[in-house]
C-alpha cells in the first residue's frame, strides 16, 4: 500500500506529467476555439446527426472551458504543480541558505591571464581592502582562509533558486483567486431608463437575479458619435442610494468603471425606446395643428376635429426610419394609419410600398393628413454588474509571478572568488566566477570586477 | 509625403537588406553586410521618423492618440520591434548573419501593412472601448514578445540548416559557413524564448487588466486569450524541457518552430475562428 502511494506520488510529482498535461490543456482549449460555444454552438448543431448531438454533449464540447473534463485537467493539472514544488522545494532552500564552501581550488584553474594580477601592497592590505571593495558590490561577502592563501567570496542572487517557486506558487494563487470569484462572486446585467433606478441585478444566462442592496439609478444617458459615424463616448450619470444616503454620485463610461459595496458596475450596451411622437396635422393644404402623442396615450386636435391614439412606434421600421402607427378619429371616422418621418424619400426610392396596405397609404385620410416631424426617444442603459472578490488574489498572483519570473531570469545566482597569496613581496591576486545560469554576463561582472582591483 | 507612403520605402529598404545580407552570404564578402548594416539603419531611423510622424499627425487631425491600435499599425509595430531587437543583437554579437533570417520577418509584416488592399491605413478614432492606457502598455508588451519570438524561430531555423548541413559536411562551405556554431544558436533560441515568455506574460496581464476595466472580466476565454494562453503554454513547455530535462539542440529547435507557428495564429488566424470580438 505504502509502494502504491509512493509511486503515486512520485508519478505526480513529475515533470514528465506536467508536460504532457500541460499538452493536453493546450489541445483541448485549441479545441475549444475551433468549435462554436455557448450559443453559437445551438446554431452549429442544427442539422447535425442525433449521435454527433448527442456525443457533442455528453462531452459538453458547446461550454468545453466550463466543463466537468476541462475542470478536472486544471485541477490535475493544480495538483501536479503543487505536489511537484513540495517535493523539490526542500532543496531549492537549501541551495539558497548554503552557506559557500570553501576549498573550491579547482573554480580557479579556468581563471585565464586576464583575471591574474600581482599587486605590490601587502597580503594583509590587500585583504582588507578587496574585501571593503566586495561588500559595496554584493550582498554576502566572507573572507575564509584556506590552504592556498585567502579567499574573499561575494554572491548575489541566491533568491533566484526560489524563482521557480515563486512562479508556480504565482500559477496557484491565480487558479484560487479564479475559483473564490466562481464560487463567491456573481456576473449580471442591468437595463436602466433614464430617470430609473434598480435595485437587483439580472444574473447572466437566466440564473435568476441577485439583489444589489441599494439603489442604481441613471439620471442620464449620453452616446456621442465622431463625424465617421464610429461611436465616441457612451456615459451613464448614475446616482447610488440607500434609504435616504445618497453613495455615490458619479459618470460611468467605459473603462472607467465604478465599484460600490464590492459591486462593479460597467458600461456595456445601450438602446432607446420611442416615448412619444410629435405630428404636423394638415387639412387639405394648410397646417391645422402641432401635436405630441405619448407612446401610450392619445392627443386630441382643436376645434373638435377629432384625436389621435398611438397604436405602434418603431425607431426604424423595415429600413424606412422612424415611424408610428395611429388611430385617428376624425370627424367621426376612425382610421389606422402608419406616418412615416421620410415620407419623401420613400415615395422617391420605394414608391410602390405605399401602396401595399391600406395603413401604409398616407392618403388614407383625406382631407387629413399627417407628418411625423420627430420621435421622443428615451434612452435606457445598459450595465454590466459584477462581484468578484477573487480578483485581487489573481492580482496578486500576477504580480509574484512577475517577481518569479524577474529573479529567475534576470536576477541569476552569480559567485564571485577572490584568491590571495602572498608572492614575492607584494600579493598575487586571481579570480573565478560561478552562475547557475548565463556565463556571458557573470565573465563581463569578472572583468568590471578586475579593473575596479586594478585601479 | 505621409507616414504611410514613407511606411512603404521602409518596407522596400528592409527587403532590399534581406538582399544585401543574402548575398554577403552567398558571395562570402563582408562589403555587402555592411551595406546590408546601413541600409537596415536607414530603415529604422525612416520606420521610427514615420511612426512618430504619424503620431503627430493624429493630433493634427483632432484625435491625438498613439498609433498602436489598429491592425495596419500593429504590424508596423511589429516589424519595428524586429528590427530594433535584431539591430541590438547585431551590436552585440558583430555577426550580420542573422539579418539574412531576421530581415524577412520585418519585411514580410510591412508588406502586409502596406500592400493588402484589406487593412485600413486611414488615422481613426477611438471607440470607447480602446480608449485605454491599458491598450497601450499590452500592444507594446505584447509586441516586444512576439518579436522576440521571432529571434527565436529564426535561430531555430539557422540551428537546424546547419545541423543538417554538418550531417552532410556541408557546414565549412559558402553560405552554410557563416551560420553560427550550434551552441550559439540555440542559446540565442532559448534567450528569445524566455524574454519573449516574459513579455508574453506581461501582455496578457496587462490584456486582463484592460478587459477588467473595460468589460468588468478579465478573463473570458474568448478565442484571442486562449490562443496567447496556448503559446504561453508552448513556450512554457520549451522552457520547462530545457532547463529541467535537459533537452537541447533539435527538439528546442522545433519547439520554437511550433510556438512562433502559434503566436502567427495568436495574432493572424484567430481572426478566422468563430467568436465574438478580435480586438485588432
Ligand atoms: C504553465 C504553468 C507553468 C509555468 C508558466 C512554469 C514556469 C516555470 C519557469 C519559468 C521555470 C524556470 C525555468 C528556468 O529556470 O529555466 C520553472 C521551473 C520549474 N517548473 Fe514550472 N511552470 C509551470 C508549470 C509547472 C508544473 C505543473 C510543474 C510540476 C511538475 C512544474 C515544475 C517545475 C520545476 C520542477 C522547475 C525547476 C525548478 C528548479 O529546480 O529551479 N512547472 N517553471
Amino acid at each position: 500500500m505504502q509502494n502504491k502511494v509512493n509511486a503515486l506520488w512520485q508519478y505526480f510529482s513529475s515533470i514528465k506529467l506536467a508536460i504532457i498535461l500541460i499538452a493536453i490543456i493546450t489541445v483541448a482549449s485549441i479545441i475549444g476555439t475551433l468549435l462554436p460555444q455557448q450559443d453559437a454552438a445551438g446554431e452549429f448543431l442544427r442539422d447535425r446527426s442525433v449521435w454527433f448531438v448527442s456525443l457533442f454533449n455528453f462531452l459538453q464540447l458547446g461550454n468545453l472551458f466550463r466543463s466537468v473534463w476541462f475542470t478536472a485537467l486544471l485541477g490535475l493539472f493544480s495538483l501536479n504543480l503543487i505536489v511537484c514544488s513540495w517535493n523539490r522545494f526542500p532543496a531549492a532552500w537549501k541551495l539558497f541558505r548554503r552557506p559557500f564552501q570553501p576549498g573550491r581550488e579547482d573554480l580557479f584553474r579556468d581563471s585565464p591571464q586576464a583575471w591574474r594580477h600581482n599587486s605590490q601592497a601587502s597580503l594583509p592590505a590587500e585583504v582588507k581592502r578587496i574585501e571593503a571593495l566586495m561588500k559595496r558590490k554584493y550582498r554576502r561577502v566572507a573572507v575564509r582562509e584556506t590552504g592556498g592563501g585567502t579567499l574573499v567570496h561575494g554572491e548575489k542572487g541566491a533568491l533566484s533558486y526560489l524563482g521557480a517557486y515563486i512562479i508556480h506558487g504565482g500559477i496557484l494563487v491565480i487558479i484560487a483567486g479564479a475559483l473564490a470569484g466562481i464560487f463567491f462572486g456573481f456576473k449580471g446585467y442591468v437595463n436602466i431608463m433614464e430617470g430609473e433606478s434598480v435595485q437587483v441585478a439580472q444574473l447572466i444566462s437566466g440564473r435568476g437575479v441577485q439583489p444589489l442592496g441599494f439603489t442604481a439609478r441613471c439620471d442620464k444617458f449620453i452616446v456621442e458619435f465622431y463625424e465617421t459615424g464610429q461611436p465616441k463616448l457612451f456615459r451613464s450619470d448614475m446616482t447610488f442610494t440607500k434609504g435616504d444616503k445618497v453613495l455615490a454620485q458619479g459618470a460611468l463610461r467605459v473603462n472607467h468603471p465604478m465599484e460600490l459595496e464590492g459591486i462593479r458596475f460597467y458600461q456595456s450596451s445601450y438602446g432607446s425606446i420611442p416615448e412619444a411622437a410629435q405630428l404636423i396635422v394638415y387639412k387639405g393644404d394648410r397646417e391645422i395643428a402641432r401635436i405630441r402623442v405619448p407612446a401610450d396615450g392619445q392627443a386630441v386636435l382643436p376645434g373638435k376635429a377629432g384625436s389621435v391614439k398611438a397604436l405602434r412606434m418603431e425607431a426604424n421600421l423595415m429600413e424606412m426610419g422612424p415611424a408610428v402607427k395611429v388611430q385617428a378619429t376624425l370627424d367621426g371616422q376612425v382610421k389606422d394609419l402608419w406616418i412615416f418621418q421620410y415620407l419623401e424619400e420613400i415615395r422617391k426610392h420605394n414608391p410602390g410600398i405605399l401602396a401595399m396596405a391600406p395603413a401604409l397609404n398616407p392618403d388614407l385620410a383625406l382631407p387629413y393628413r399627417f407628418a411625423l416631424e420627430k420621435l421622443e426617444e428615451r434612452y435606457y442603459t445598459g450595465l454590466q454588474v459584477n462581484r468578484d472578490p477573487g480578483a485581487p488574489l489573481v492580482g496578486i498572483g500576477a504580480l509574484l509571478m512577475l517577481y518569479g519570473l524577474m529573479l529567475t531570469f534576470f536576477y541569476p545566482h552569480r559567485q564571485y572568488l577572490v584568491r590571495l597569496a602572498a608572492e614575492n613581496n607584494g600579493t598575487s591576486i586571481t579570480l573565478a566566477g560561478k552562475t547557475n545560469k548565463d556565463p556571458v554576463v557573470l565573465k563581463r561582472d569578472i572583468i568590471k570586477l578586475m579593473a575596479a582591483i586594478k585601479s | 509625403m505621409d507616414n504611410t507612403m514613407m511606411f512603404s520605402v521602409v518596407t522596400f529598404i528592409y527587403l532590399f537588406s534581406f538582399f544585401f545580407y543574402l548575398l554577403r552570404m552567398i558571395s562570402g564578402t563582408e562589403f555587402w553586410g555592411r551595406i546590408g548594416s546601413w541600409s537596415i539603419m536607414t530603415g529604422f531611423v525612416l520606420h521610427t521618423f514615420a511612426f512618430s510622424y504619424r503620431w503627430v499627425e493624429s493630433y493634427d487631425l483632432g484625435i491625438g492618440r498613439v498609433p498602436l491600435t489598429n491592425f495596419y499599425e500593429s504590424l508596423v509595430f511589429f516589424a519595428w520591434t524586429i528590427v530594433l531587437i535584431y539591430l541590438i543583437l547585431e551590436w552585440r554579437t558583430k555577426s550580420r548573419t542573422m539579418g539574412t533570417f531576421i530581415t524577412p520577418f520585418a519585411f514580410v509584416a510591412m508588406a502586409f501593412a502596406t500592400l493588402s488592399p484589406n487593412i485600413d491605413s486611414r488615422i481613426q478614432p477611438l471607440i470607447p472601448a480602446l480608449q485605454s492606457d491599458w491598450l497601450t502598455i499590452h500592444v507594446v508588451t505584447c509586441f516586444i514578445g512576439y518579436a522576440a519570438f521571432t529571434l527565436s524561430c529564426a535561430m531555430g531555423i539557422m540551428y537546424l540548416l546547419r545541423s543538417r548541413a554538418e550531417k552532410k559536411s556541408l557546414a565549412g562551405r559558402g553560405f552554410y559557413s557563416f551560420l553560427p556554431a550550434l551552441e550559439v544558436s540555440d542559446e540565442l533560441n532559448y534567450q528569445g524564448a524566455v524574454l519573449g515568455f516574459v513579455f508574453l506574460t506581461l501582455g496578457i496581464m496587462t490584456g486582463s487588466i484592460w478587459a477588467y476595466s473595460a468589460w468588468g472580466s478579465y478573463w473570458s476565454w474568448d478565442p484571442k486569450e486562449t490562443w496567447s494562453l496556448i503559446t504561453w503554454f508552448i513556450y512554457a513547455i520549451l522552457l520547462h524541457a530545457r532547463f529541467v530535462r535537459g533537452w537541447r539542440g533539435k527538439k528546442l529547435a522545433w519547439l520554437a518552430l511550433v510556438g512562433y507557428a502559434s503566436v502567427l495564429f495568436t495574432y493572424l488566424g484567430v481572426n478566422y475562428l468563430p467568436g465574438l470580438h478580435s480586438y485588432l
